[in-house]
């Protein structure tokens, strides 16, 4: 069954430089209980994608098309009807856990807050509830931390405390928004971990946002690579991984370490521009005339939807 | 923290040092000869003679090094002794103490009225942004940063003494004395707080843990009421310490406008009648008060700080 | 960069208003209806009318022609003193920042001294124990006028010291002066140029204060807080005495502070390439 279905969704930001379209004509489909990874370079737009799920971007944001969860379009759906849905359908796992929680509240009352709104739990039942959780989430000592301020916590339990705030609302869909950004390898092991201690208990979705090709094999069923703003290449993690059809997916396996660690040359286009053509034509080996000038429509190439004319 | 405090304090004690020079310094670049000065508020400008003049020379010390003048002063400043005023011959400090409570009065009105009007104002903006309700509310402030208080008290004056009679023209007594300097004193300073309100609410409402906070789907109030406001706290009263510092400049004109007796109409009035002694000691005083007001909003700073004050434990 | 400023309808606003009033400031012989200084006492004290259309003050002048007058000694109060304390201030913050150590140390406390008295106070001690005349007025604004750009600035040589282009001057042999020069001031003009649109203002505002106390500029020159100082003795029988002064000097600082904050807003990289704010 599908529990989110995005069609056409496009978000532009308004800027003194003119408009910024940070992402474009995303189609895309998350089943239930399915985990997606949304690859690609810093700037190409995940993180905008995942806020715009959430309607949460910035005033100076226009998003347009369809985003249907469940039976609701979320861009059509009112304020307060939207609020229902972050936290209790849809969770933010965000990015930074070291900004992410509010310095001057108890971790115990961050978790609370979304237990009581969601769960309809009495104050005494949440405070507990919280503690449990975050023993869970395998935090000692737990009835003490929930009683601290953030400062006073590591960095690897800012991000436990984190996760149980995503959860507390038992949400359908996680939103992760790069977890392991910036960690080193034991924590990172300790966040994939984590994550796949919060989808078996929960079973929810998970969208998970990441730079790390490594993480999201571990955990993805199918992974979407962005390019500037658009999808170009989505297929099972297996077969991205292995057979991998557009252009850029290949150059971006080749730039990891084990291939050797070649980039691909150039830079992408400003999100600013508009291109007729294709977005990557300026760093593709394979291009060719067409490329400038057709458009280039998502289209199965070898069981994968491939943005490319000439594919393999 | 406590040493943090205490460096505070001997920074504190060398600014009022570098204040005191600079106070003393400005009284003896003054044109016109202190001793000729003095013995003229003493007996009068007609028939003073030159002895006169030279016995208060002597009796003064002001024929000593000006070093020797300052240590003078200084000392006898850290005994209470501020000197007598040039024009009644009263201790000069019995006269402020006297009349302290009256500007006290008038700066707490003044910061209530402008804290009423400026924080649930700055809030509503800030929450609001970009709504008409927000540039309403900025351009309003604006222009109260922009209305000259001297001007805005003789307005209010006009409204609500001269043309209703709610409220006396000018005076010291009851509450209904009040009310006209305050509001005059008040609303540049709210005009101001609101700005620095709405600024540091903003500031708290682009940090992640408040998307963290939608993220859980909970109300704009809330959010703003449990998540933003309390962050925001710790930078409003900052500014709130900067902006006391204007109330106590505006209370010079305020005072003098509605005849309020503090030490504002002092200061003004001994300029008048060139009481240099009168001068120099309510300078010192707007200043050492104005010092000691940002060392306390420092020290609340550091108080109300989570982060910090848990080091300490 | 002028184009950011000119689409900044704050700034914009500011900048028109102050444009009209330096025109005002020129051709004021030609657009006062009035001479302002010209007494006439059979005509003292008259409501605004056709002839007068402010009215006429407690000697028969021209309340316009006196306002139109007042825009050249307010524009000159503000711009001699915003010039005088931009100088001061940015000296002694460019060489407290650079040289740093202990030179730098007695630099910012005296600077914390300045700033220990709130600043209307100090002007006016400064300015009464002066006496009478511009000069002073304008000596005492520039006193407590220049501690922020010698603070700002010192904050900025500090940061843009850090930065690599400083030490590469360095090594290529450059010296002090001008590594300063060349190199830091382009980068701190912006701010500048902000405290000092919205410096004007303020000084403008404390001239109108301290005459307004009777301390500073002594009538009967046009000056608009002169003619406040004195309407409110006719507060009741003549209120537009009080009234169009005070609009104007409202008007001023208001559009010098709408420009500082729109320039503030061009400037700041903060806003640059982001509106979020
Ligand atoms: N409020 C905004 N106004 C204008 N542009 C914005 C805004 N928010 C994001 N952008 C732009 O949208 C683009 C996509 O940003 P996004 O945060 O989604 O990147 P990302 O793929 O998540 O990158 P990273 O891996 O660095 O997190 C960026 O170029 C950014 O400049
Ligand atoms: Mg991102």
């Amino acid at each position: 069954m599908t529990l989110l279905s995005i069609k056409n969704l496009n978000t532009a930001f308004k800027t003194r430089n003119g408009e910024v379209q940070a992402c474009r004509n995303i189609d895309l489909d998350i089943e239930v209980g399915q985990t997606v990874g949304i690859i690609g370079e810093t700037g190409c737009g995940k993180s905008v994608l995942g806020m715009s799920i959430l309607k949460l971007l910035p005033y100076n944001a226009r998003v347009t098309g369809e985003i249907r969860y469940l039976e609701q379009n979320l861009l059509t759906l009112s304020d307060q009807a939207m609020r229902e849905i972050r936290g209790g359908g849809i969770g933010l796992l965000p990015q930074s856990p070291s900004t992410s929680l509010n310095p001057a509240m108890k971790i115990g009352t961050q978790i609370e807050e979304g237990l009581v709104l969601h769960r309809k739990m009495g104050k005494p039942a949440a405070k507990q509830k919280a503690v449990d959780m975050l023993t869970f989430l395998g935090i000692k000592k737990a009835k003490k931390v929930s009683e601290q301020f953030p400062h006073q916590l590591s960095g690897g339990m800012k991000q436990r405390a984190l996760a149980a705030i995503s959860i507390t609302g038992e949400p359908r869909l996680l939103i992760a928004d790069e977890p392991t950004k910036g960690l080193d390898a034991i924590v990172k092991t300790q966040v994939v971990e984590l994550l796949k201690q919060l989808k078996a208990e929960t079973g929810a979705a998970l969208l998970l946002i990441t730079h790390d090709l490594k993480v999201a094999e571990c955990l993805c069923d199918k992974i979407v690579v962005m390019y500037s703003g658009e999808i170009i290449e989505m297929a099972a993690t297996q077969k991205i991984l292995k057979k991998p059809a557009h252009p850029y997916t290949k150059g971006l396996l080749q730039s990891l370490p084990e291939a050797g660690m070649t980039p691909i040359p150039g830079q992408s286009p400003s999100l600013s521009q508009v291109i007729s053509g294709c977005r990557f034509y300026d760093r593709c080996e394979i291009r060719q005339a067409a490329c400038r000038y057709q458009r280039v429509p998502l289209s199965v190439v070898n069981g994968s939807q491939v943005r490319c004319l000439y594919a393999d | 923290m406590y040493r943090y405090i205490g460096k505070r304090l001997c920074l504190l004690l060398i600014v009022i040092l570098g204040v005191t020079v600079l106070t003393f310094t400005l009284m003896h670049a003054a044109p016109g000869d202190m001793a000729e000065m003095i013995a003229i508020s003493r007996y009068g400008a007609e028939n003073l003679t030159t002895a006169e003049v030279e016995a208060i020379r002597l009796s003064e010390g002001l024929d000593s090094p000006v070093m020797v003048q300052y240590f003078h002063w200084l000392t006898h400043m850290i005994s209470g002794d501020f000197g007598n005023s040039l024009i009644t011959g009263e201790p000069v400090l019995e006269e402020i103490l006297i009349r302290l409570p009256a500007t006290l009065k008038l700066s707490f009105a003044a910061l209530l009225v402008s804290l009423v009007i400026a924080i649930p104002a700055g809030v509503i903006a800030a929450s609001k942004q970009h709504s008409l309700m927000d540039y309403l509310t900025m351009s309003s402030a604006l222009i109260g940063t922009s209305v000259p208080n001297f001007w805005l008290g003789l307005l209010l004056i006009l409204l609500f003494s001269v043309t209703l009679g709610w409220f006396p023209v000018f005076g010291y007594g009851g509450l209904r004395y009040m009310v006209l300097p305050a509001l005059t004193l008040g609303a540049g300073l709210a005009g101001i707080t609101t700005r620095l309100t709405r600024s540091s609410m903003l500031e708290v409402l682009n940090q992640d843990y408040v998307t963290t906070a939608r993220s859980k789907g909970l109300s704009e109030r809330r959010i703003i009421f449990k998540h933003a406001l309390k962050n925001a706290f710790i930078p409003i009263i900052t500014v709130i310490g900067i902006q006391l510092g204007h109330l106590l400049g505006g209370t010079v004109i305020v005072e003098s406008i509605f005849a309020w007796p503090g030490i504002g109409k002092l200061l003004v009035d001994s300029i008048y009648a060139r009481d240099f002694a009168t001068v120099q000691a309510c300078a010192l005083l707007f200043a050492i008060i104005f010092v000691l007001i940002n060392l306390i909003v420092d020290v609340l700073y550091l108080f109300l700080n989570p982060k910090i004050s848990y080091q300490k434990e | 960069m002028i184009r950011d400023i000119l689409k900044n309808k704050m700034a914009l606003s500011g900048l028109l208003i102050i444009t009209m009033l330096i025109l005002v400031a020129l051709l004021a012989p030609v657009l006062a209806p009035h001479d302002p200084y010209e007494q006439l006492l059979e005509k003292a004290l008259m409501a605004p009318c056709w002839d007068y259309p402010f009215g006429t003050d407690e000697y028969g002048r021209c309340v316009l022609s006196r306002i139109i007058f007042g825009t050249q000694t307010a524009l000159f109060i503000g711009l001699s003193v915003t010039v005088v304390s931009a100088f001061v201030g940015v000296g002694i913050g460019l060489t407290a920042g650079f040289y740093g150590g202990r030179f730098d140390e007695f630099l910012m406390r005296i600077v914390d001294v300045f700033l220990a008295f709130p600043g209307l106070i100090l002007a006016l001690v400064v300015a009464g124990l002066l006496g009478p005349g511009l000069p002073n007025v304008i000596f005492a604004l520039a006193l407590v006028g220049w501690m922020g750009y010698a603070r700002v600035v010192r904050g900025a040589v500090l940061a843009e010291k850090e930065k690599e282009f400083v030490e590469t001057a360095r090594s290529l042999g450059a010296s002090d002066g001008y590594i300063i020069f060349l190199h830091l001031l382009p980068n701190i003009i912006s701010p500048v140029i902000v405290m000092a649109s919205i410096g004007i203002g303020q000084a403008i505002l404390g001239a109108a204060a301290l005459s307004f106390l009777g301390i500073g500029v002594q009538p009967p020159t046009a000056m608009w807080g002169l003619m406040l100082s004195y309407g409110k003795d006719y507060l009741q029988s003549a209120p537009y005495l009080t009234i169009f002064p005070g609009v104007i000097i409202m008007v001023t600082v208001l559009a010098f502070n709408f420009l500082g904050d729109g320039l503030r807003d061009v400037c700041d990289p903060r806003y640059g390439k982001v509106i979020e704010e």
